[in-house]
């Protein structure tokens, strides 16, 4: 036997080198959260088997909720959820683990942290950003505090969750993995007019 | 001299602390910031600024904010840049345009003199004969048709593209068009004002209302505080809405930005634009509308000349001859055209300050060399003709205020019909659709108070019931028809020598419509595609009512029977960048990508992906290509497969519903196997191919083709909506990262980084499925054959994927692995006889033509195409997918798509071609008629410089018949 470790990567490994410090007047920060835990659930037993785990559960579709402090719970439609590790924590760990492949009384597993690559984008001027990108009205008067927008950034699906942090708003976006490094390009050059700074994961979280 | 600057309050943009050096034409100048080109060249003399179209005649600034074609000039980097509004910057250098040799003489000015020769729609019917001329002349033609110079060395701009949303969009921040934003924003509604000049007022930074030019002045502070103060307007100064889409999807031109906006309604305010006097020479620089006379005085401090003569058709007229006279001008004499002046006040001032009033006069020509030296006019008699009794006038300066016209091509762009109305004499708009709605002068309106009212009317409309506002679609408003003695017909006169312009753009001459619709052309559509009137940069802004009215009175008719061109996007001219600018266009990489470029992959587009071809120099193609072949063949290589299509099917149904879905049966696959994978649809035709793995009882992992698996899923969701089983369908394509680990030596590699599933042969035979882990990731194993050898297909969470490629090259090593491509992998599997779906099938291949009868279940009762299939199976078949060889060693290797010719006609075509590496001879796969398919026959291919090449039918796969290979 080969003696090998495998370690997972981001899928913006390639650009994460040389990250800034935001001074405190940075108006707009991009973080890549791909290493943090997520997962999806879909199927008609979905919701159910979320409540189950007594797993807070958003009422509307399109909607986010937070359960406790570490976890956030996107509505994607009426069977289907992601859950985004906000602050690292062990509760998405169980969950991955009590949910089989082959699902749970109609709930399947979905890949998300592969499938999908994770960005969190913050400051006041996200939305400006947004604006360049995105043809959804992404303000905050117009894209409330735990909004989600499945929609199209660069011509590229996205979901985007809004999720305040002192009550400014701050942004999750998600998107194919593949793309991941299309997309944070994209990003990076749209944020240049705004002196848009890119920070460590870690950074993004105490914003 | 003429030009000259004026003191403040003049000058309003001006920043006389800073000033600006630049050059036209290689001569040096100064300005100050806030300046225009145009501007500044003025304020220094020079009023010339480019050659016309088509008979290069000297043209100058005439009619500011129009978009026309004599404003247009050359910055060493960009053709066309409209000198009215373009800032002035520092060290610019500017030249004229469409000239030979010098601005002020050009070389090229000999073809006016050959303007006889060349009437209205002259190129129609030119050119042509004799037979083949048109090669000739076309060159001749295109190096002296256009507008200004392309540079291609000019260095790429950043130009990009934004979103903009508004409750209301009000285009135009003139009086009426602030009176709107500040009603609707005032009535709850988030208002964006949009206008191209870079300040609001519109007409009220210039023009003057009254006597005094005190109504436009507290108009002015008035509407711009309000717009100012209220939170919920955002200006767009410098910017212009070159149209509206469906929806109220506004494209707003701001220069490096498109900004894409989208409103609930839309408040169209656009004003007026400058009308066109139509007599002799009526082109000459030094001719201006008086509304540019006002803005050069009141923006930019500039008195654009000493001397001069005010001809005007309304009132507009007197309040500029009364800004030039008290700029300094002398005005030397008012040309009416009216019998009466309409406001008494105005004359009355005008007479005080010793303006001699001509009533019932209009110049009947402009001369001087090049540039306005005089006027010559004369009293008017009847409806278009002057009398014999002219006057000259030396001047520098020929004021003209003809007629505006409503600036409703915006409101066209939405479909509105602009319709005649006989008490202003111009066109303007009739009924609006919901969501759009018309204010202040371009529905005709005058005079200001009523303009401001009709702003806040049409702004508090906008705003649905639950802001206050009303919903209805704004109406029509009622015109008064006190300007009823602006309603005199159009000045045009025909001279008896020089050219009259009715399009200062297209060089169009009143004597060109009058041709046109003596031709035959007498319906305004057809006028304006064979005389190109307003066709230009302007798009016939300030041609089109003169042009109409000519075109008119050559019919015999009303000009409200006549009708308008009809307005089409974009309003003014877009520069390419702006419409190129930041196109987004996804690229997809596999987890393993960097490990491909570290490795030296040429790298290939496939779909949305990027994919190695192969590994080496380009001049090395053919070589490595050929290198990794054999390797996989020999020993062992390894190919990054991640772009293949992966799907979780789940849920009780999961297996009914592949029954139903694909050709083949997989009710009844046992767990940990896989089986081919074909669908077709419901006609029958093959649409893609992959692999069916049965993970669990309820649990199926499916692949697709890389390009074919975003349709497989929407086929799939779609037919799981209409059959309603208990399946769930997930995509996950790029959740997985998957390599084929393919050669005799992969499964002892296998074995070197797997120790939790079992390798041998008996334990995970061929087609087998296995999950386990490789390198210590979790993974799913599949043992495939798509290139003819032992492999192993090893899928993985796609964050794992680089070190999994990196453990295998690092397993494989001692064997000699080779990453190989999709080239490769492409002659791999021809020599195994596999068909790649897209290249060897079309739109309307069905299994039995492409010899995948063996994929297709005899026994079910139903699967999606299956009926179709029946069909075409019972009717026989027209076309059969086959192997050939080339035994001709000398023969030329036939490509994709070359044709297999039978009697000399088209029998069908190549698909896939090689030279085998393994075999050693050319290879393919083709279409031919069922009666060569068969073993042994043998046909004819025509390749390349029509060269026929015998190929001869052979049975699939080419390589190892029996699978002694890839099944041990």
């Amino acid at each position: 036997m080969v003696d090998w470790s495998a370690e997972r990567r981001s899928f913006v490994e390639d650009r994460l080198g040389g990250m800034d410090r935001p001074g405190a007047s940075a108006r707009l920060t991009l973080a890549d959260l791909s290493l943090r835990p997520r997962l999806g659930v879909k199927g008609s037993g979905a919701i159910g088997w979320m409540k189950r785990q007594a797993v807070t559960v958003p009422e509307n579709d399109n909607t986010a909720v937070a359960h406790g402090a570490a976890m956030l719970v996107a509505r994607l439609s009426p069977s289907e959820a992601l859950l985004l590790d906000t602050r690292g924590g062990k509760v998405m760990e169980r969950l991955a683990a009590s949910l089989p492949p082959h699902g749970d009384g109609g709930a399947y597993p979905v890949p998300r942290m592969d499938t999908h690559a994770w960005f969190h984008l913050g400051g006041p001027d996200a939305p400006s950003l947004f604006a360049k990108l995105c043809a959804v009205d992404l303000r905050p008067e117009k894209f409330p505090n735990l909004s989600v927008a499945q929609t199209i950034a660069a011509h590229l699906p996205v979901i985007i969750i809004r999720q305040n942090v002192q009550n400014a708003p701050h942004f999750h976006v998600l998107m194919d993995s593949a793309s991941a490094l299309y997309l944070w390009d994209c990003i990076v050059d749209a944020m240049t007019e705004f002196g848009g700074v890119v920070v460590a994961e870690s950074e993004a979280k105490s914003r | 001299m003429t030009g000259s600057r004026l003191p403040a309050p003049a000058g309003s943009r001006l920043d006389r602390t800073r000033p600006l050096r630049f050059t036209f034409e290689g001569e040096r100048y100064r300005g100050f910031t806030g300046d225009t080109i145009a501007s500044a060249l003025l304020a220094n003399g020079v009023r010339v600024l480019s050659r016309s179209f088509k008979y290069r005649r000297p043209r100058g600034l005439y009619a500011a904010g129009s978009h026309e074609a004599c404003a247009l000039v050359q910055l060493p980097d960009e053709p066309n840049v409209p000198a009215d509004r373009r800032p002035l910057a520092d060290g610019m250098t500017v030249t004229g345009q469409n000239y030979t040799g010098s601005l002020a003489r050009d070389r090229g000015a000999w073809i006016a003199k050959l303007g006889q020769f060349m009437p209205v729609g002259f190129y129609y019917r030119a050119f042509y004969r004799p037979r083949g001329i048109w090669h000739v002349w076309e060159r001749v033609i295109r190096k002296r048709a256009g507008l200004g110079r392309v540079e291609p060395t000019t260095p790429h701009g950043y130009h990009d593209k934004a979103y903009a949303f508004a409750d209301v969009a009000v285009i135009g921040a003139g009086p009426a068009g602030m009176a709107a934003a500040v009603a609707a924003a005032e009535a709850g509604a988030e208002v964006t004002l949009i206008d191209e000049n870079p300040e609001i007022g519109g007409a009220l930074t210039y023009g003057r209302f009254d006597t005094d030019g005190r109504q436009a002045d507290e108009a002015l502070k008035r509407l711009a505080k309000a717009v100012r103060e209220h939170p919920t307007i955002t200006v767009m100064t410098g910017a212009v809405c070159t149209s509206i889409y469906e929806d109220n999807w506004l494209a707003i031109d701001g220069g490096r930005r498109l900004t894409k906006l989208r409103a609930r309604d839309v408040v169209v305010a656009s004003g007026l634009q400058d009308g066109l006097m139509v007599f002799a020479n009526n082109d000459l620089p030094g001719i201006l509308a008086a509304t540019t006379v006002q803005r050069m005085i009141w923006h930019h401090g500039v008195l654009p000349g000493q001397t001069a003569v005010v001809a005007t058709q309304d009132d507009w007229g007197y309040t500029a001859a009364l800004d030039l006279a008290e700029a300094g001008a002398t005005v030397l004499a008012l040309l009416d055209t009216r019998a009466k002046p309409g406001n008494s006040a105005l004359a009355k001032l005008a007479k005080d300050r010793g303006i001699e009033l001509l009533a019932g006069w209009m110049p009947q020509a402009a001369e001087g060399e090049g540039e306005l030296e005089r006027v010559i006019a004369a009293p008017i008699e009847g409806a278009l003709r002057a009398a014999d009794e002219p006057r000259s006038f030396d001047c520098d300066l020929l004021c003209v205020s003809a007629r505006p016209a409503p600036a409703a091509a915006l409101l066209a762009h939405t479909g509105v019909k602009l319709a005649f109305d006989p008490a202003s004499g111009a066109h303007v708009p009739a009924a609006l659709p919901p969501g759009i709605h018309a204010a202040g002068a371009v529905n005709g309106l005058a005079p200001l108070d009523r303009v401001i009212a009709d702003g806040e009317r049409s702004g508090a409309a906008a705003v649905g019931p639950a802001k206050g506002g009303r919903a209805k679609a704004s109406r029509k408003p009622a015109r008064k028809s006190a300007k009823a003695s602006a309603a005199a017909p159009q000045p045009i006169l025909d001279p008896a020598e020089g050219k009259a312009f009715v399009d200062l753009d297209e060089d169009l001459t009143t004597g060109d419509i009058r041709d046109a619709v003596a031709l035959g052309y007498q319906d305004v559509q057809l006028l304006k595609r064979f005389s190109t009137l307003g066709m230009g940069t302007s798009q016939g802004r300030h041609a089109n009512p003169p042009g109409v009215a000519v075109a008119a009175e050559a019919r015999g008719d009303e000009i409200g029977a006549i009708g308008l061109t009809t307005a089409r996007p974009p309003l003014a001219p877009v520069a390419f960048g702006t419409l190129a600018g930041r196109q987004f266009a996804p690229l997809r990489r596999t987890a393993m990508h960097r490990a491909h470029v570290e490795a030296g992959a040429q790298m290939m587009v496939a779909g949305a992906w990027l994919r190695p071809a192969y590994y080496g120099a380009p001049d090395e193609a053919e070589t490595r290509i050929r290198e990794e072949a054999v390797a996989v063949r020999r020993s062992l290589g390894l190919i990054d497969v991640s772009t293949l299509g992966k799907l979780e099917l789940r849920g009780r149904d999961a297996g009914v519903f592949l029954e139903r879905l694909y050709t083949f049966a997989y009710q009844g696959l046992a767990v940990g196997k896989s089986r081919y994978a074909l669908m077709a649809d419901e006609t029958g035709a093959i649409v893609d191919d992959g692999v069916v793995c049965r993970l669990g009882d309820e649990h199926f992992y499916v692949t697709a083709t890389t390009g074919g698996v975003d349709e497989v899923y929407r086929t799939m969701l779609w037919w799981n909506a209409q059959w309603r089983l208990d399946v769930d369908i997930a995509n996950v394509t790029a959740g997985f990262a998957a390599v084929n680990l393919a050669g005799p030596a992969s499964r002892d590699t296998l074995a070197r980084l797997c120790d939790d599933v079992a390798l041998g042969a008996g334990d995970f035979p061929y087609l087998g499925v296995r999950q386990g882990h490789v390198a210590g990731v979790p993974a799913r194993i599949l043992r495939t054959g798509f290139v003819g050898e032992l492999g192993y297909e090893i899928h993985a969470p796609a964050g794992f994927g680089f070190d999994l490629w990196r453990a295998l090259m690092e397993a494989g090593e001692s064997f000699g692995i080779r990453p190989f491509g999709v080239e490769a992998q492409r002659l791999l599997r021809l020599e195994k006889g596999h068909i790649i779906i897209g290249q060897d099938t079309d739109g309307l291949t069905h299994p039995y033509e492409a010899a995948m009868d063996w994929a297709v279940s005899k026994k079910k009762p139903f699967f999606v195409g299956g009926r179709a299939i029946d069909i075409m199976r019972a009717r026989g078949l027209t076309r059969k997918l086959v192997g050939y060889k080339i035994e001709d060693g000398e023969a030329p290797l036939p490509k994709e798509c070359h044709l297999v010719i039978r009697d000399g006609e088209i029998a069908g075509r190549v698909t896939s071609s090689a030279v085998s590496p393994t075999l050693g001879y050319p290879i393919g796969l083709a279409y031919v008629p069922p009666d060569l398919a068969a073993e042994g026959s043998r046909f004819q291919i025509r390749a390349d410089a029509a060269r026929m090449v015998e190929a001869s039918v052979v049975a699939l796969p080419f390589y190892d018949p029996g699978n002694a290979r890839q099944e041990v």
